[in-house]
């Protein structure tokens, strides 16, 4: 008689930080990349908001009784995916056994921590304790299938405890572009596919959802992959050059990649042909979440080899009209210069940039890079896409200015 | 009879290879699939591994005596292909289908998370073809990566390079610079460097690469495949190499043509550098082989500065050899493939291959004389060797730019003396040779003093130079007038088996599926559902015996066989080509392609081109029928004119002995052991158009007259009736009831037409689906395939009033195709018009002849 009241005890002190896990879930919900339904009315302030009754996550709490509170909404009571909450893509149902960020209790445990970005799935490291996490995501993994482990020969790859790379022949983007015989697939641990011509470095598109299909095994070989997620940002528009410029005859080449522990990174090496030097870069991309929306950003360090003039940040979709530009925003861990530019296809691009820029063109399209003698320069390249752009948007952006 | 072959064969005791070299396979980690590219051992002697599907593994334990006590992990995954690895210091250099990558563990987890990009620097279309393979190192630390053409049209096959350096071998320096090395390759898979520090690359058959050769590569040195001149000062005026003609450029002759029957799709090959520890080849060149899933050995030597040497057999059976690589201990260590290509099973995974000690004799090496050669033995020879016990055949090759060149000018060169060296090593053999060919040589009945048998008694030899005589006046891969294109190559023959595979054949318990050797029991096969060949599925089959009767003929079929079963072709109802597995025998007694007549003489065959169970093989039969004269004395014997087995001559030239039939079906036989069969093809090689006898033209003249048209798409000059379009010509009043019509045509690939006697209509078409084909009679319908489009054939109609009833046949090229019979009121009141339609949009009809003439009842 006495351990129903106790759980009823529990689940009854449980119910603020259920209360505000529902809150973020309802936050994430409304800024989705696809954007239909936008409903920034008021500002939200941070979504981080630690539980006012975070000592509640003290009291041992059975793992199907975590699962209840925080994931049941979305996910269903048996972890199928058919919870009350409406999204606009139904949560993942575990019981299929498809984890896209991985399936080990670790990565489950870095997406319950993380959340995956781009997705109404939050990130709970601030509001659940790290051994509740740790039973969730165990908890979670007895939803599916026995076991999904991922061997070697699975045509499937999944970005599970480690970043991923793939080389191979990527397929067109649309009907108009090429594909690229020479391409690079990054996959991220929350959840972006970054596809790259390996030939020039230049980032094709930013994907979401599953790796990839690697069905150059099939067959004779030689045939292209198949990424799996779906596109979020298309950058191969066939206007969009290199990321850097230098002057004339700039080039842009591969120059490895490292699976790091956290990101993938890749490298590569600008020069042009009147310098005897070059400018030696490295790039990782992650999932961001913002005030106006999810996006992605892109993380550069560049530095020089030998005597090589500053180079330009040339932005990708910086030939569309230019809506808006909100100088000097200060998020607290960097300040941004954000430029909103609306695209053929109605949808608006915003882009911070932030890092050692000395910018000389308001419109974004002169931003020159100071690459020290010494040490390197750091770039953070942020991009929301979003349907709308207005003065509630502008607003929320701007509210963030100190 | 078989018995008492088997009996002889089993009596001399051969020496097999399993007596000196064992061979352990590694298990794969399990349910992965390692399909190597490359191999080479780490400094802390792991076994560094690179596969088709772009992973690294690295074996621990690879050299432990226990197999199983290796240990797999995988290194990297993700990458382009790795058909090439070497290691350098502590890093793995790869080559990736894009790049030539460096992979490096620097934080010692056992996974190279850091992969740097030493190059990029050549041109890929995204063709599946534009493999890039590597990876040996000069001393100068250079090291060498070979890249494929790409396939195009018009045959799948045609090699084309259309970005830079496709064909070509590339040296790239420690710095990451690239120097396109030499031209001239179609699909190099292999490369390495010999002791002497020579670069050499294999190459794999195909346009312009008559067999598989190894090539010694020199910097500028061309080795055949034009596609790659692209890229040379010779087209900078936008010129494309013609897929066709030859370029004007004469290649350099490749050290070895390997012989077909040994070598379809050769990997690399590594010099033998382990001081005795593999066996007594020390220098020579161990090499991979895919399709026939064996080991070769080779040895070169110089002769006026042009490389060139001999091949041998060094071990058969082992698996899809892509990449050897010798270990620290002095054991080989074989990578297999085959992803695509069909290739000996295992297709993939890894295996060990130890020298145990024993020496065998073998012969060591061949080396060439003014006058003949001198033979080489691992051990002292019993006693002297009659001149007799050696058979040298030799050979050339064409040029040219279809698939693969046959064995061309077969000969014998008789041996005129032998001699052995007082140290009894040593055999001077003696004969009149002559640059610019191959030399097949087998030796029969050679012992040690030991009284060791010879493991291998055949070797083949490359004479690019004879020491003293100068350059020679051809090379073996002559160039020559190519074939005139598609047409010629289909032109005449009928393909028995193309889309109804049964139709144009009698038989019983025989089925169509995908048949392979049934790994439990390699005496059977396991079918499936599919289509590549007909097997005689019930152990009481019937013969599989086609309708049409043939003359002189040239037929070709493909054939596999389960271990240990024979069976065989029947030809003028009586001689038989016999087909014989005994690979499960010591030595692989093959008894494939021996030919038994019909009084029960055998004739064995001139080699063993037979590769073993499983495999498929191609089988070419050039047959004449015997000639008789009026009072039907016998004017010419029956005659085999060629047998071959994949390309590699067996008989020619034999008389077959007392035959009666002058017209006879081809026979499988059924009730034997089982035999896989597909693609059964004749060409009838008796005039398809002969003169006389009564025949009259309908060949207009100027206009359409005698024929009458409603159609513009009919038009007629220089005696050729040619449609393009739809549309009908008709000649009314001509036909009388008993009659044959004789067309000689062409139509066009989805054309569509017809030829009607009266009511009854005969089909004209050879591609296009859903549609009654060539030589279907009204409801009598023809679903085989038997022509290529656009190629002329002969098409003759037969109508007889027979009693009661009304008889049409339709003969192609003479051979009965189909026949057709109602009651005689069928043939309605319209009998004596004759029709030509095209029914078809599109179609495209040519008659340079058409005749008719009364059959006498």
């Amino acid at each position: 008689m006495s351990k129903p009241k106790l759980s009823s005890v529990v689940l009854i002190l449980m119910i603020p930080i259920g209360f505000v896990a529902l809150w973020a879930l309802a936050w994430w919900s409304a800024h989705q990349m696809t954007g239909d339904r936008i409903a920034a009315t008021t500002r939200p302030i941070t979504p981080w908001i630690r539980p006012a009754n975070s000592a509640a996550s003290s009291t041992p709490t059975s793992a199907k009784t975590l699962y209840l509170v925080y994931c049941a909404q979305c996910h269903g009571e048996t972890g199928d995916g058919n919870g009350t909450r409406q999204l606009d893509r139904p949560a993942r149902s575990f019981r299929d056994g498809g984890f896209s960020f991985g399936n080990t209790p670790e990565a489950i445990f870095r997406t319950i921590s993380n959340g995956i970005g781009g997705t109404p799935m939050p990130g709970y490291a601030d509001s659940i304790s790290v051994s509740d996490r740790r039973k969730l995501a165990e908890y979670v993994r007895t939803l599916g299938p026995e076991t999904i482990d991922v061997a070697a020969s699975d045509m499937i790859m999944h970005v599970t405890d480690r970043p991923r790379i793939v080389r191979g022949h990527l397929p067109s983007l649309a009907s108009d572009r090429p594909d690229h015989p020479r391409g690079l697939l990054l996959g991220t641990m929350d959840g972006l596919t970054l596809q790259y011509a390996a030939d020039d470095v230049r980032l094709l598109a930013v994907r979401q959802g599953d790796f990839v299909e690697r069905t150059d095994w099939s067959g004779r070989g030689g045939s292209e992959l198949k990424p799996l997620g779906r596109v979020i940002d298309l950058l191969d528009d066939g206007i969009n050059g290199p990321l850097l410029d230098l002057g004339d005859g700039t080039t842009l080449q591969l120059t490895g990649t490292v699976a790091g522990e956290r990101h993938p990174i890749l490298r590569f090496k600008a020069a042009c042909s009147d310098a005897t030097g070059a400018i030696l870069g490295s790039e990782w991309c992650e999932a961001t979440t913002h005030p106006v929306g999810t996006g992605y950003r892109r993380i550069l360090q560049l530095s020089r080899s030998g005597g090589c003039p500053d180079p330009k940040l040339r932005l990708p979709g910086a030939h569309h009209p230019l809506v808006d530009v909100i100088s000097d925003t200060d998020e607290g861990d960097r300040r941004r210069t954000w430029f909103v530019r609306r695209r053929p296809d109605g949808l608006y691009v915003i882009t911070g940039v932030s890092g050692s820029i000395v910018e000389s063109n308001r419109n974004g399209e002169d931003l020159v890079i100071q690459v020290p003698d010494e040490g390197h320069a750091d770039i953070e390249l942020t991009t929301i896409i979003r349907p709308t752009w207005n003065e509630t948007a502008a607003t929320a952006l701007r509210g963030v200015i100190r | 009879m078989n018995m008492i072959l088997l009996t002889l064969l089993l009596s001399i005791n051969p020496a097999v290879e399993s007596d000196y070299w064992t061979v352990e396979h590694f298990t794969n980690p399990e349910g992965q699939i390692l399909e190597i590219g490359g191999m080479d051992f780490l400094p802390d002697g792991r076994l560094v591994v690179s596969t088709r599907r772009g992973q690294i593994w690295t074996i621990e334990n690879a050299l432990a005596d226990d197999p199983a006590e290796a240990v797999f992990r995988l290194a990297a995954e993700g990458l382009h292909e790795g058909l090439g690895l070497k290691v350098v210091g502590e890093d793995v250099l790869l080559v990736q289908r894009g790049e030539l990558s460096r992979l490096r563990d620097l934080d010692r987890d056992g996974e190279f998370e850091t992969i740097d990009t030493i190059t990029q620097d050549w041109g890929m279309t995204g063709n599946y073809h534009e493999f890039a393979f590597g990876l040996p190192e000069d001393a100068e630390g250079n090291v060498y990566v070979s890249l494929n053409v790409g396939f195009w049209d018009p045959e799948w096959w045609h090699g084309r390079s259309r970005a830079p350096w496709r064909g070509w071998v590339l040296q790239i320096a420690p710095d990451g610079t690239v120097t396109p090395f030499a031209s001239g390759l179609r699909s190099p898979c292999g490369l390495g460097i010999d002791s002497e520090g020579r670069l050499l690359a294999t190459d794999n058959q195909g346009d312009w690469m008559a067999a598989c050769p190894i090539v010694h590569v020199r910097e500028g040195g061309f080795y055949g495949h034009p596609a790659s001149l692209q890229w040379t000062d010779d087209y900078t005026d936008g010129r494309v190499p013609s897929t066709t003609i030859p370029p004007g450029r004469t290649p350099d002759p490749p050290a070895i043509w390997i012989p077909y029957a040994w070598s379809r799709s050769t990997g690399n090959l590594e010099p033998d550098v382990t001081d005795g520890a593999f066996g007594p080849f020390e220098d020579q060149l161990l090499v991979a082989e895919l399709t026939n899933g064996m080991l070769l050995r080779a040895q070169l030597e110089e002769v006026d500065g042009i490389t060139q040497g001999a091949c041998f057999k060094f071990m058969q059976r082992l698996g899809s050899a892509c990449r050897v690589t010798f270990a620290p201990d002095g054991s080989l260590i074989v990578g297999f493939t085959n992803r695509g290509w069909g290739g000996y099973p295992p297709g993939h995974g890894i295996a060990r291959v130890r020298f145990n000690g024993v020496e065998p004799m073998e012969i060591d090496r061949v080396s060439i004389q003014p006058d003949g050669f001198d033979l080489e033995f691992t051990k002292p020879l019993d006693a002297e060797v009659s001149p007799d016990s050696l058979t040298m055949t030799a050979y050339d090759y064409n040029w040219w730019w279809d698939y693969g060149s046959p064995e061309q000018n077969v000969h014998d060169i008789p041996v005129t003396s032998t001699s052995l060296s007082p140290d009894k090593r040593t055999l001077k053999v003696t004969a009149p040779i002559e640059a610019g060919w191959c030399i097949r040589m087998r030796l029969d009945d050679i012992v040690a003093e030991d009284g060791t048998p010879l493991l291998h008694d055949e070797f083949g030899y490359t004479i690019n130079r004879v020491p003293g005589a100068g350059p020679p006046s051809k090379a073996v891969a002559r160039e020559v007038r190519p074939p005139d294109g598609r047409d010629d190559r289909e032109s005449g023959w009928l393909r028995l088996t193309w889309g109804s595979v049964f139709e144009q054949w009698n038989s019983d318990g025989w089925k169509l599926g995908e048949a392979e050797l049934d790994p439990e029991d390699r005496t059977r096969f396991t079918t499936r559902e599919g289509n590549s060949a007909v097997v005689n599925a019930q152990p009481m089959s019937s013969d599989f015996v086609s309708r049409g009767r043939f003359g002189d003929m040239h037929m070709r079929l493909k054939f596999m066989l389960p271990e240990g079963s024979t069976t065989g072709v029947r030809i003028l109802d009586g001689p038989t080509i016999e087909l014989g597995d005994n690979s499960h025998l010591p030595g692989y007694p093959s008894t494939s392609g021996a030919l038994i007549l019909g009084d029960g003489t055998r004739i064995e065959p001139a080699t063993n081109a037979y590769q073993g169970a499983g495999m498929w093989h191609e089988l070419h039969a050039v047959v004449r029928v015997p000639r008789f004269d009026a009072n039907g004395n016998l004017v010419e014997e029956a005659v085999v004119e060629s047998i071959s087995i994949d390309g590699t001559a067996l008989h020619a030239n034999v008389p077959l002995g007392p035959v009666d039939a002058t017209r006879s079906p081809i026979a499988i036989i059924g009730s034997r052991g089982p035999v896989g069969i597909a693609d059964i093809r004749v060409k009838p090689l008796d005039e398809a158009w002969p003169a006389g006898d009564g025949w009259t033209s309908l060949q207009p003249e100027g206009d359409l007259a005698p024929w009458t048209s409603d159609s513009s798409a009919w038009s007629s000059a220089d005696g050729v009736l040619r449609c393009d379009g739809t549309g009908a010509i008709t000649i009314e009043r001509l036909l009388p009831a008993d009659v044959s019509v004789r067309a000689s045509l062409r139509i066009n690939e989805g054309g569509r037409a017809e030829l009607s006697l009266g009511d009854q209509i005969v089909s004209i078409n050879n591609s296009s689906n859903a549609h009654p084909r060539t030589g279907s009679i009204d409801d009598a319908v023809v679903r085989t395939e038997l022509l290529a489009p656009e190629n002329r054939f002969v098409l003759r109609i037969d109508r007889a009033i027979e009693g009661d009833l009304v008889r049409i046949t339709a003969h192609v090229n003479n051979v009965l195709v189909n026949e057709w019979s109602s009651p005689r009121e069928d043939i309605g009141d319209d009998s004596h018009v004759l029709r030509l339609k095209s029914v078809e949009y599109g179609t495209k009809v040519e008659l340079d002849g058409i005749q008719w003439r009364p059959i006498e009842p």
